[in-house]
């Protein structure tokens, strides 16, 4: 039973709302203390998606506590985390909402960043490095973090909406950005994930005040970061493009006419490029290069 | 439809899913749209639209692949 | 009002969602989505659309753009069956939520539809099986005690799923498991079928709420219960209209020894949903009632379900129906030691 007297926490990010909540205190705690920036209440009360972390059996609770989740979408049984790794189990719920139940907008798994009122998507497999350079992007002068998990492309209009998530840094990206951004931007080391040590990068306040404003869509970019190599990039197909989009989005297929849609205007409006760099400086002078070019 | 490169992206109402198409198979959904004609028609018709000349065995044989791709797209269905 | 009683009179009465709070609202959602009931919900609301609050419309609009995307899949995977099982000349009849959708029934608005399930004769299981086969159906259980389980004693083929399009469809050659102490009449089922469009069929009315009555007292612990029952509620209140539907199911339901569930199914479905039912046929509440009432009434404003004995004494008496005692014993046992291993890593 989830009980009413837990600590709890409702939280806006971008288009969507989450109630959060906990009877151990330190992960609802740890969740204040990363997401204080972002609203705790939405307009009217009525919140999107519940996502609990409960004990994983009544005792524990209280003997070795451990936790597991407990969502309003819930498609697979998850392992109990210990309680250190609760509010990474929460964002995991969070996640999973997004991922399964969320239909306003096709869900792409993908960074994005904007300047002015443009934007760029950042595509590509787990590691390949979007979060990392999504993360320089952020505290780089005239850009706009919009998210470096999920990218929301509309259904109208070739338009992507904000999901500004504290940044999930993992191993030696964690030190890049340390030499970057302010110290009280950063969340607690978690160390023993299944993903290695990960740290949270909480956006510019900017970033998260400007939650609610779309922009346009106008650069996919695949990037790939690669030990000591050379600067290099490719113009992608548009068949490529389609095709890595359609496989990134978590509902893309299930959208049926719209969907489709949603992906073909972006592929129109947006040329995409594949590019591979072996260091921070070299991404960053690469992506801007390619920026220029396309918003010239 | 929508076109790409050298490509077609086709959404597929009936199912809600969509396939990277060759523009043969364009022609041959083209043909295919709302009625139905066997295997012999539909070369008939595609030589006549697009002015293909050459071996009518070799028609036959592309169109015949196409086709066994289409089906197995469940794009089309073999009704005989 | 607990908070699945907001639900209940949602379904039941729309209107009254116009004067619902915030916090029974956020609990509507919650018990609506554990139920699977949301988009019945969002259905429901329809006429009353522009007086709902901006943060309700949001997750009921969700909700109904799933329920879409589900009826589309559904609608497919219906016409793909239908073209495998052309030639392989036995009646094919649709059950349950495709049944629904196919012909139209105002239990498919909104309805969640999952798995396509289709009955047929049982004798032409393995002409169906090699039919499914040779066009892209393959078994979707690997595990050799569970095709064992399906195949000896549960009333279809073990289920299969679609290798492109991953759509499962359980094969039936009755309505409960070989296993169940009462027997109901196969080929009388099959017999009542009406056909619909595309070549296929669905059980008569009164068949087919039947079907629905089985499985509210049959699946375990009464689990789907509220949203069996809402089935219930929406083919009495349709099929009332035809003249002497009331006798005919009775009459039904004797022959397929199926009367004690359908009693239970349509007082529970009237204690829920107000339907409509004539007092012979409904009878008087048991303990079994009571026991399902307050299951039916059990989930908390989060959507979760507490684990109270009288669930417990449900479940097992949910399987009690369907098994012999020593075999339930080994059943039960079997699925204890491989519920560890099915948990996956986060």
């Amino acid at each position: 039973m989830i009980a009413d007297h837990w600590p709890s926490r409702t939280l806006r990010i971008g288009p969507a709302s989450f109630h959060l909540r906990s009877p151990f205190r330190r992960v609802i705690d740890e969740v204040n203390a990363l997401y204080r920036d972002y609203p705790a209440a939405t307009n009217d009360g009525i919140y999107d998606y519940a996502v609990n972390a409960v004990p994983s059996s009544p005792l524990r609770r209280w003997i070795k506590p451990n936790l597991r989740l407990e969502c309003d979408f819930e498609p697979f049984d998850t392992l109990p985390l210990p309680v250190e790794l609760g509010m990474l189990g929460l964002e995991m719920g969070m996640n999973l909402q997004m991922a399964v139940g969320y239909r306003r907008h096709v869900v792409v798994h993908a960074a994005s960043s904007a300047e002015g009122g443009k934007a760029a998507l950042l595509i590509g497999d787990s590691g390949a490095g979007k979060s990392t350079l999504s993360a320089l992007l952020a505290y780089r002068e005239g850009w706009r973090h919009l998210g470096d998990e999920f990218a929301l492309l509309d259904l109208h209009a070739p338009l992507l909406h904000p999901f500004p998530r504290p940044i999930s840094l993992k191993n030696a990206s964690i030190s890049t950005m340390e030499a970057r951004a302010p110290t009280d931007r950063f969340g607690p080391v978690l160390e023993g994930t299944v993903k290695g040590t990960i740290r949270h990068l909480l956006p510019p306040a900017a970033a998260i005040d400007a939650m609610q404003t779309p922009a346009e869509i106008a650069l996919v970019v695949a990037p790939h970061f690669r030990e000591n190599a050379a600067p290099a990039w490719r113009p992608m197909t548009r068949t490529e493009t389609y095709v890595r989009l359609a496989a990134s989005s978590t509902n893309q297929a299930l959208m049926g006419e719209a969907g489709f849609e949603a992906v073909w205007r972006c592929l129109a409006h947006a040329p995409a490029f594949d590019i591979i760099y072996g260091s921070s400086d070299d991404a960053l002078e690469l992506f801007e290069t390619l920026w220029r070019k396309v918003t010239a | 439809m929508r076109p790409v490169d050298d490509l077609t992206l086709v959404y597929h109402r009936p199912s809600g899913m969509t396939h990277v198409v060759s523009p043969a198979v364009v022609a041959i959904l083209d043909l295919l749209h709302e009625q139905t004609l066997d295997i012999g028609e539909v070369c008939g018709a595609l030589a006549q639209h697009h002015d293909l000349d050459g071996e009518g065995d070799d028609i036959a044989r592309v169109v015949g692949a196409r086709l066994d791709e289409m089906a197995a797209m469940d794009i089309i269905d073999r009704i005989a | 009002m607990t908070p699945p009683a907001i639900l209940h009179r949602a379904l039941a009465a729309p209107e009254s969602m116009r004067g619902l709070s915030a916090d029974d609202w956020n609990a509507l959602i919650r018990v609506g989505r554990a139920e699977r009931l949301l988009g019945t919900v969002a259905a429901r609301a329809a006429p009353l659309w522009e007086a709902l609050p901006e943060g309700a419309l949001t997750c009921l609009a969700e909700e109904r753009d799933l329920t879409r995307g589900d009826h589309l899949a559904a609608g497919w995977e219906i016409n793909r069956a239908a073209l495998a099982l052309k030639n392989v000349g036995c009646p094919v009849i649709l059950m349950k939520g495709s049944a629904y959708l196919h012909t139209g029934l105002a239990a498919a608005e909104g309805r969640r539809i999952g798995d396509l399930d289709i009955l047929v004769p049982r004798a032409a299981l393995p002409a169906v099986e090699a039919a499914l086969l040779a066009h892209g159906w393959i078994q979707a259980k690997e595990n050799a005690y569970d095709d064992h389980y399906y195949r000896t004693w549960m009333h279809e083929l073990p289920p299969m799923v679609h290798k492109e399009r991953g759509g499962v469809i359980d094969v039936h050659h009755t309505i409960l498991p070989l296993t169940a102490r009462l027997k109901p009449d196969a080929g009388a089922l099959i017999e009542s079928r009406v056909a619909v469009a595309d070549g296929l069929f669905v059980l008569g009315p009164a068949e087919m709420l039947l079907h629905s009555a089985a499985h509210v007292a049959y699946d375990g612990e009464f689990e789907g219960g509220t949203r069996n029952l809402w089935d219930i509620h929406c083919l009495a209140s349709d099929f009332a209209r035809i003249e002497g539907f009331w006798d005919g199911l009775a009459a039904a339901a004797e022959q397929h020894q199926l009367r004690t569930p359908l009693s239970r199914a349509l007082r529970l479905a009237r204690r829920l949903y107000g339907t409509d039912v004539p007092e012979t046929l409904a009878g008087r509440m048991d303990i079994v009632d009571r026991l399902a009432l307050r299951k039916l009434h059990g989930r908390d404003r989060f959507g979760h379900q507490g684990a109270k004995l009288s669930d417990r004494l449900l479940y097992i008496r949910g399987h009690w129906l369907r098994m012999p005692p020593l075999m339930l014993a080994q059943h039960l046992a079997r699925k204890a030691l491989r519920r560890k291993a099915q948990a996956q890593p986060v």
